[in-house]
């Protein structure tokens, strides 16, 4: 057995006459495997997942980290105070705050007016907005729950006060971010003055004792169920209008 | 995960950097290869251009659960099955180099070469793929779709066959 | 590859901005002419689907556009007349974004935006941020992002306003480069845009298509005849109102007329050859708002 194997590498090594691989022989086939690559690419569409993961290359990243950063200081900021009074203002101001920062990406094809080359494509502007909703929910998603698992583990706080607290506001002001993306008469700017509104209204609710106290168990459960099932229903809204914006609009034809 | 995950990744992103690599990387393998099949080297070198050929039509669908030089093999003994009409119409004679300069080298070499060849196309591939292309058996297993017990009864019976080969030259 | 419009109608509140169109495009430029209002960009943007008919429909290869639907505009390349950038982005990233949203996959982009920024020539613009560029950089970028799927059928809406002689004259030779292998539906109220650059010309008028021919049918299809005769100053002004005026030259023994007309309007008046700019005129002239365009 042995002696039969050194046979063969004794051929090999001696007197197998292989073709010497030449770099021009390299090159050709590079240069065909690549045209066959390139063939094959613009034969076929993107799949939507590919193009979804895609979009995230067109987001710019400073939004993230500024919400990152808008936790990171809410955080710090429970972690060093550790009172009530602070958990309440804080995040009644903050987390509108981490919503408002995904304005400028998603008013980003209303604001450039490109949405009329957007709408001819292959994949429509719902499905971009799809795509970057998507994207958003998922960092954000990602972050709140980083956010929310630091904050339980190094800071005194129930699940049920986190859950007031920030998913709440969260979501209502999500919900603003979205309905007003739909309006066609709305800017960003509407969409930010409302959030103030809101997250103000929200800071004198928490704030004031006799109304807190006057909020029962139930009426928070209607509320942040009701934020949810409107969030959903914005999302959906978003989707549905996201094409016929030009139906209405013969002005400067 | 091994390290032609993430050269396969840039490919699929368009970096022709990456791609060259990849070429450069397998190209006088799946060369040898080739000609171990053939025997002649201008089809070898077709066929092994059509093999990173047809991987890069594939790449976008290519998922990478095994490695990638197996299924390069895949594709180019493909490739030479496809050939085998045109080559194995050359004589047997004619396809064996006559310039060696040493006549006892050439007895050795002739005696391997045929015995090789005389081999059914099942044992000569596992053979080549062990002790020519120097793939490990899973490796075998999983290029020829077979399970690994049937590539060592394989490999058994090949070595069989060429010493019976191999062995009766040389009484002769 | 074959755009046929059978009937299309458009109406936004009793009003026809088009009026049952019927016509069939094929392989070649198409120039869509008319004034400002004639309904050119409703009828374009019925073909891109950003609108649908109020009736009527329009079919690519016999299927409906509305039913293919990104099927279709994944062979569609378009250009509005106004258009916006995302002004942070660079050449380079804009035409990757509207290259992933044309579902190119992205190798194949990456390959796509290199050749077109050789195509357009802003190769070494590439890096530069959009809300830097002139006007007819940002509209030579539109037809590179116009261009990215490669189309089959593209639609360009006034691609020259705004562009000074030397890009218009680039910028046609771009089109005419492009347009073998494609449909071009090129729109826009400039007669010498098109007169080189078109296989056929539609005339547009109120939302519909009133003439259509080769430039030359056109031509020959004139019912009235050009003269060319001099007036003194003083009479200048009752020509005008008798006569359609294709142009009004000063010269220092009186005014030169050139009238369109059936008969000679004066006894000396010589006859001239009819140009593409005398059927736009004998059909737009008396409604058309922009003369100057024309002139």
């Amino acid at each position: 057995m042995r002696e039969w194997e050194r046979r063969i590498r004794q051929y090999r090594e001696h007197e197998e006459r292989l073709p010497e691989v030449k770099e021009a022989q390299i090159a050709r086939a590079a240069a065909r495997a690549r045209r066959a690559f390139y063939a094959a690419e613009r034969a076929q569409p993107n799949g939507y997942l590919s193009f979804l993961l895609l979009q995230a290359r067109f987001v710019r990243r400073r939004w993230w980290a500024a919400q990152f950063a808008v936790l990171s200081a809410l955080w710090l900021g429970l972690y060093t105070v550790q009172d009530e009074d602070f958990l309440q203002r804080g995040s009644s101001v903050l987390i509108p705050a981490f919503v408002i920062l995904m304005v400028p990406e998603l008013w980003k094809n209303a604001r450039a007016q490109s949405a009329e080359i957007e709408s001819a494509s292959y994949f429509t502007l719902r499905q971009v907005y799809a795509a970057r909703l998507t994207l958003f929910a998922a960092v954000d998603l990602l972050l709140l729950s980083l956010f929310l698992g630091v904050t339980m583990a190094t800071v005194s706080l129930t699940l049920w006060d986190a859950l007031i607290q920030f998913a709440i506001p969260f979501q209502v002001t999500c919900c603003i971010c979205l309905r007003t993306l739909c309006c066609r008469r709305c800017s960003e700017y509407h969409c930010i003055i409302l959030s103030l509104i809101w997250s103000s209204v929200w800071m004198w609710i928490v704030m004031n004792e006799t109304i807190y106290a006057m909020i029962s168990t139930p009426i928070w459960l209607a509320l942040l169920t009701g934020s949810a099932a409107y969030l959903a229903y914005a999302v959906w809204k978003l989707l549905q209008s996201a094409n016929n914006s030009w139906e209405e609009d013969y002005l400067w034809n | 995960m091994d390290e032609d995950f993430l050269l396969i990744q840039r490919m699929k992103w368009g970096d022709e950097a990456a791609m060259d690599a990849f070429v450069r990387k397998y190209y006088a393998d799946i060369l040898h290869y080739c000609c171990r099949h053939l025997y002649d080297s201008g089809e070898a070198e077709d066929a092994a251009q059509e093999t990173f050929e047809r991987f890069f039509r594939r790449l976008r669908d290519y998922r990478h659960y095994g490695k990638a030089k197996n299924y390069l093999y895949v594709i180019a003994r493909n490739a030479c099955k496809s050939r085998y009409g045109a080559a194995s119409t050359v004589p047997l004679d004619e396809s064996i180099p006559s310039d060696a300069d040493d006549l006892g080298r050439v007895d050795v070499k002739a005696d391997l070469f045929t015995a090789i060849r005389k081999l059914p196309e099942e044992l000569r591939e596992v053979l080549i793929l062990r002790y020519f292309q120097d793939l490990k058996l899973s490796e075998i297993a999983q290029i020829l779709q077979i399970g690994l017990p049937l590539v060592k009864y394989r490999l058994r019976r090949a070595k069989q066959c060429m010493r019976e080969q191999l062995g009766e030259e040389e009484y002769r | 590859m074959e755009l046929t419009l059978a009937q299309v109608s458009k109406t936004f509140e009793q009003n026809a901005a088009v009026d049952a169109v019927s016509y069939t495009m094929r392989n070649g430029v198409y120039g869509l002419l008319g004034v400002n209002g004639a309904g050119k960009t409703t009828l374009m943007r019925m073909i891109c689907t950003l609108m649908k008919p109020t009736s009527g429909v329009i079919t690519w290869n016999g299927r409906d556009i509305w039913k293919l639907d990104a099927e279709y505009r994944r062979v569609l390349g378009y250009l509005p007349q106004e258009f916006g950038f995302y002004p942070d982005f660079t050449a380079e990233e804009y035409l990757l974004y509207i290259a992933s949203i044309k579902g190119l996959r992205p190798a194949a982009a990456r390959q796509r935006v290199d050749e077109l920024l050789h195509t357009v020539g802003m190769e070494r613009v590439r890096k530069k941020k959009m809300k830097k560029f002139s006007g007819g950089m940002k509209r030579r970028i539109g037809i590179a992002q116009a261009m990215l799927n490669d189309p089959e059928i593209l639609v360009l809406d006034e691609p020259t306003v705004g562009l000074d002689p030397n890009e218009r004259i680039r910028f046609r030779n771009l089109i005419s480069e492009l347009s073998s292998r494609r449909l071009v539906l090129l729109s826009t109220h400039i007669v010498s845009d098109v007169e080189s650059i078109a296989n056929d010309i539609l005339l547009m008028k109120d939302g519909r298509i009133v003439r259509s021919g080769t430039p030359r049918q056109l031509v020959a299809g004139m019912p009235v005849r050009v003269w060319r005769c001099r007036v003194p100053k003083q009479e200048e002004a009752a020509y005008a109102k008798r006569y359609r005026i294709a142009n009004i030259k000063m010269t220092a023994a009186g005014t030169e007329l050139r009238i369109l007309s059936e008969q000679p309007p004066c006894a000396q008046a010589v006859q001239e050859d009819v140009t593409l700019e005398d059927v736009f005129l004998y059909h737009f002239g008396e409604t058309g708002g922009e003369r100057n365009a024309v002139l």
